[in-house]
């Protein structure tokens, strides 16, 4: 029974010093919750863009491409990358394979460069991958083989074009010769990535093809799957249909071994645990002092029950478990705070759009903090697990009371 | 008042694992404060320093329109009479240099890739800024020279040895192409991210000729010892830069808004960490004080019945709070302090973790703190009066009762 | 039934060693009602909190029906204690945050009895001491005297071999004090509980059957009177 009841009781004893002595376990937790739902919504969303627009869930480029990719090596492509693709998207898992070109260009215009990334793509797979019809703020996506292209907002409005209006363009090509040929914009698109929208412009693969003399190339083709734990194994998979196929010149790569990015999002994590950890020691420290007094307090209660016959054990684990029960309940009202304040956060999101512009970091300009088990289940369970950690230290001493002393006591 | 602080520190030592856990978590608050605070410092200080060493100076002069479209770099907006402008502002305790900034196409191996140049005058760009200090390898620019200078990680990047040659191609002023065969004299390993990695620095009548400058320059830099404070010195100087229509100055702060959101961001981020961290410990102290007070209630009530002024008690309390309050802040400054030192002398090197990449502040590899005493000193005032301050509703309860009441408290 | 034999109790008040007990030996049947004697300082509770394994002996050894106590650890005294002892206090003692029917029952729970039996034996002790229909009052709740019933309630119920209280009566007023007592023979006569009572007051020694004086850490006399 009754070490459990006995413990509520005398919890509800001394309301005041209760509920002060959870409070505190009650602020970390609250603020760890949110915390590492800002997080989850944070790395889940630089992982999402991350994916989307630069590695897919695995990526097939040309062995040499890497190496040089700073160069822009346009022959170092993936050939024939149509069968690449179509081999690809008979496989069981995935949700696309896209193939792009990516190419730097200055673009000239009222006397002024301005410098332009270019994106080659193929716009209906895209549909579930950079998903660009859904960032479509004027005008219509480019239609296949023509001459067309949709520019990113911030460039349109640097270069003052809107859609309907035509830009020429002169670039390096493959050849390293310099190819010209006019575009007609029609349409303006906003990414939700905000470093994008400064450079970026978009136009049919094929197109691009023509215009950079690229045939049946592209400079990479990437690869969504519906479960991003299954790159690993979609790698090997790859190769061994890249092997067979005899396509040696062409190098596989999970999304999580591209740069630095998983490894950062690993250690981001990390952190905020040791983080938590602190904040969960910190807001410990009440409990734990409030052990010790109660112990004190009842010091008498404490020999009357030993000479009934309750062993040291049991007399630890009643102190034990007071301190458990406030740590508990406390840990709970902390993440329910946590939950209530990060609920309409995550629904209209947090503006970090005016720090992201200038970071080289792969986030939207709005970030929606995200609940999930890690930031309610687990916080819970991590503070109650601390919480309860500190307080057996006190717990303890009660079991080297001796009964006789304890009954002189006041 | 010796009594008084006698007795309060007589109290402290009574419940003395007590007291300790209670500073503990004040000290804890503290040291989290000063080291935070040290690195935010020191990274901001560093960036600070690194902006106006390598990027910026103090602020520069340009034309109005060149301002307003200052990330296209435009020729034609150039300043045509630098000489006029240096005239204007001579005898108002500025240092002055000419530099022409545009984008290049750098051809170098597999392919090309867009940088900024800076033109630079070697003989006065020295006064303001330090890049000749920054030399790794090979040697600093010389009027006169075809030879160019990169930052090291864009040297790393492409594979680029001092002594070999590279091509630049970009447009001249009037639009026409125009391309530089250059030899790499020299790389730079700067403190600045910015400066390495998409950077490239030519002698400033090389592009002068290139460019078809004619004597015009796309900005002056200038460099003044208010530079921390700049807005007063900037009205002065636009006062006598007025004689000159189309022409103003910007100071670095203007010029670098997407470094100073980012510092804004971080401290934002970080003082509300703190103030979680301060509530915890302040419930810690609370809690303690209310357990200080309520079990010696019939001390207390002997106290007053033996005549001592409620007055009194309070200040008892107040010196014993404020003695917990000065343990916790000599311990948690004190080690705040020692953290701080050894981040100051040896930091932290971020550069495998982070690698080439750009997060906004202009350090490259170590982060180091710096001292900012104000914070140490008021971290430690604030921690003490803070604690002072939560004993006063307890032992103001403690007073309101009945001296009867108190003797018989139970 | 209890058996000390020349048993002693030093402890150290900072500089001094005091002896509590100088060599005491005695023993105890079943069923008696006993009171040990003496002025303050004559040692009587230090004998009755080691005859109630609350404390050890400094030298000498005690059997509690026949079991030695000097070698058994804090927790197999506990469980002992638990078995066969039952406690009354001065100051009663009750856990405030339990009623009158919590802080007896409290006692056979430690016991693992089960709930039904439970019930019915804490119903009856709690009649048999006079306290029915205050089952649910806390101790705040009651006087003095009712918490002492409450107290001896307790100390029953498990139907211990044996139940030590020490000065029983001296929180309470002389007319209550001689309730309690009247109750505690009543108990004694019916269940044959034995009963050994510290006291410095008089009333108290009279009403045993056998007294046993200490004065100086010695037994000065053992007179057995009939009753």
């Amino acid at each position: 029974m009754k070490l459990a009841k006995i413990a509520f009781r005398n919890i509800r004893r001394n309301r005041r010093r209760s509920l002060l002595s959870g409070t505190a376990i009650v602020v970390a937790t609250m603020a760890i919750t949110f915390l590492f739902s800002y997080i989850t919504g944070f790395l889940g969303d630089y992982e999402s863009n991350v994916v989307r627009y630069l590695t897919g869930h695995v990526r097939i480029r040309h062995v040499g491409y890497d190496e040089n990719e700073q160069l822009n090596p346009l022959h170092l492509s993936v050939a024939n990358y149509k069968d690449v693709v179509r081999k690809l998207e008979a496989e069981d898992g995935v949700v696309a394979v896209v193939p792009r070109t990516r190419f730097f260009t200055a673009i000239y215009r009222n006397d002024q460069t301005f410098g332009g990334i270019g994106l080659g793509v193929d716009f209906e797979r895209e549909q579930q991958m950079m998903r660009i019809q859904d960032s479509l703020v004027q005008g219509r996506l480019p239609r296949s083989g023509e001459r067309e292209m949709i520019l990113s907002a911030g460039l349109a409005r640097e270069l003052d074009l809107e859609a309907g209006e035509k830009l020429t363009l002169l670039t390096k090509n493959k050849y390293m010769g310099m190819s010209g040929m006019t575009f007609l914009v029609t349409g303006i698109v906003r990414f939700q990535v905000a470093g994008f929208n400064d450079s970026f412009f978009l136009m049919p693969i094929d197109t691009a093809a023509r215009f950079l003399k690229m045939d049946n190339e592209a400079t990479e083709v990437l690869v969504m799957l519906e479960d991003s734990k299954q790159a690993d194994a979609f790698v090997e998979r790859t190769r061994g249909i890249l092997a067979n196929l005899g396509r040696d010149d062409l190098s596989v790569q999970a999304w999580t071994k591209v740069g630095m990015i998983y490894g950062m999002i690993r250690y981001a994590q990390n952190i905020y645990d040791i983080f938590a950890l602190i904040f969960f020691l910190l807001a410990s420290t009440v409990i734990v002092n409030t052990t010790m007094m109660v112990i004190y307090e009842r010091m008498r209660e404490i020999g009357t029950v030993a000479a009934m016959g309750m062993t040291p054990g049991e007399i630890v684990r009643l102190f034990f478990l007071e301190a458990f029960y406030i740590g508990a309940i406390a840990a709970f009202i902390g993440v329910l705070i946590g939950v209530a304040i990060t609920l309409p956060l995550a629904r209209t999101g947090i503006n970090v759009g005016g720090i992201t512009e200038g970071v080289d970091m792969e986030l939207s300009s709005v970030l929606y903090p995200r609940l999930n088990i890690r930031s309610t289940v687990f916080v819970f369970f991590y503070a109650t697990a601390i919480a309860s950690l500190a307080s057996f230290i006190p717990s303890r001493r009660a079991a080297k009371i001796e009964p006789v002393e304890a009954l002189r006591a006041v | 008042m010796k009594f008084l602080i006698t007795l309060a520190w007589k109290n402290l030592s009574r419940y003395r694992r007590r007291t300790m856990i209670t500073a503990a978590a004040l000290a804890v608050g503290l040291l989290f404060f000063i080291f935070l605070d040290g690195w935010l410092q020191g990274a901001e200080r560093e960036s600070e320093r690194n902006i106006i060493w390598y990027e910026s100076g103090s602020a520069k002069v340009m034309t109005d329109e060149y301002l307003e479209d200052l990330k296209s770099m435009p020729l034609k907006y150039a300043i045509q009479d630098p000489a006029a402008v240096e005239q204007a502002l001579e005898g108002a305790g500025v240092t002055t240099t000419r530099r022409t900034v545009f984008a290049g196409e750098i051809f170098y191996g597999e392919g090309s890739l867009f940088v900024k140049v800076v033109a630079v005058d070697p003989q006065t760009d020295e006064k303001i800024y330090r890049l000749s200090e920054t030399v790794a390898e090979g040697r600093y620019l010389e009027s006169g020279d075809q030879g160019v200078l990169l930052g090291e990680w864009l040297a790393q990047d492409l594979g680029i040895e001092v002594g070999e040659e590279i091509t630049i191609r970009t447009r001249t002023r009037y639009g026409a192409f125009q391309t530089l065969d250059l030899i790499v004299v020299g790389v730079l390993n700067t403190p600045n991210p910015v400066v390495n990695k998409g950077t490239a620095f030519i002698p400033l009548d090389l592009a002068d000729e290139a460019l078809e400058m004619e004597g015009a320059v796309t900005e002056l830099t200038l460099y003044f010892p208010e530079w921390r404070d700049p807005e007063a010195k900037i009205q002065s100087l636009r006062e006598r830069l007025s004689v000159l229509p189309g022409i103003t100055v910007e100071s670095w702060k203007d010029l670098s808004r997407d470094f100073l959101m980012i510092a804004q961001a971080k401290s934002a981020g970080s003082s509300v960490l703190l103030i979680l961290v301060f509530i915890i410990a302040a419930v810690g102290i609370s809690n303690t004080m209310l357990m200080a007070v309520y079990e010696r209630v019939r001390e207390i009530g002997m106290m007053r019945a033996m005549g001592m002024k409620d007055g009194a008690i309070r200040v008892a309390f107040l010196f014993e709070a404020g003695g917990i309050g000065l343990i916790g802040a000599v311990i948690g400054v004190g080690l705040g302090v020692i953290a701080n030192w050894l981040m100051v002398r040896w930091g932290i090197d971020m550069s495998t973790l982070m690698g080439h990449m750009d997060i906004g502040y202009r350090v490259a590899g170590v982060f180091r703190s710096a001292w900012h005493p104000q914070a140490i000193a008021g971290g430690f005032v604030f921690g003490v009066i803070a604690a002072m301050l939560f004993s006063i509703i307890p032992s103001s309860r403690a007073l309101k009762m009945q001296i009867t009441d108190c003797l018989r408290y139970e | 039934m209890i058996r000390v034999e020349n048993v002693t109790k030093d402890y150290t008040v900072g500089q001094t060693v005091v002896h509590a007990l100088r060599g005491v030996s005695l023993s105890i049947e079943k069923g008696e009602f006993m009171s040990i004697a003496g002025p303050s300082g004559s040692g009587k509770t230090t004998l009755l909190n080691l005859i109630g394994c609350l404390d050890k002996a400094t030298s000498g050894e005690i059997y509690i029906v026949g079991e030695a106590v000097s070698s058994k650890n804090k927790k197999e005294l506990a469980l002992l204690r638990r078995q066969r002892l039952g406690f009354v206090f001065q100051s009663f003692n009750l856990i405030p945050v339990l009623s009158a029917y919590e802080n007896v029952s409290f006692a056979l729970s430690l016991l693992g009895t089960n709930g039904s039996e439970i019930k019915e034996r804490t119903h009856g002790i709690l009649e048999e001491v006079g306290l029915k229909g205050m089952e649910t009052r806390l101790p705040g709740e009651l006087s003095g005297g009712q918490q002492q019933r409450v107290a001896v309630a307790r100390a029953l119920i498990k139907e211990p071999d044996l139940v030590l209280a020490d000065e029983p009566t001296a929180n309470l007023d002389s007319d209550t004090g001689r309730e309690i007592l009247d109750l505690m023979v009543d108990l004694n006569k019916k269940h044959g509980t034995t009963f050994v009572f510290s006291t410095h007051d008089q009333m108290v020694m009279d009403y045993a059957r056998r007294l046993v004086r200490l004065h100086d850490g010695e037994i000065t006399s053992d007179e057995r009177r009939g009753s």
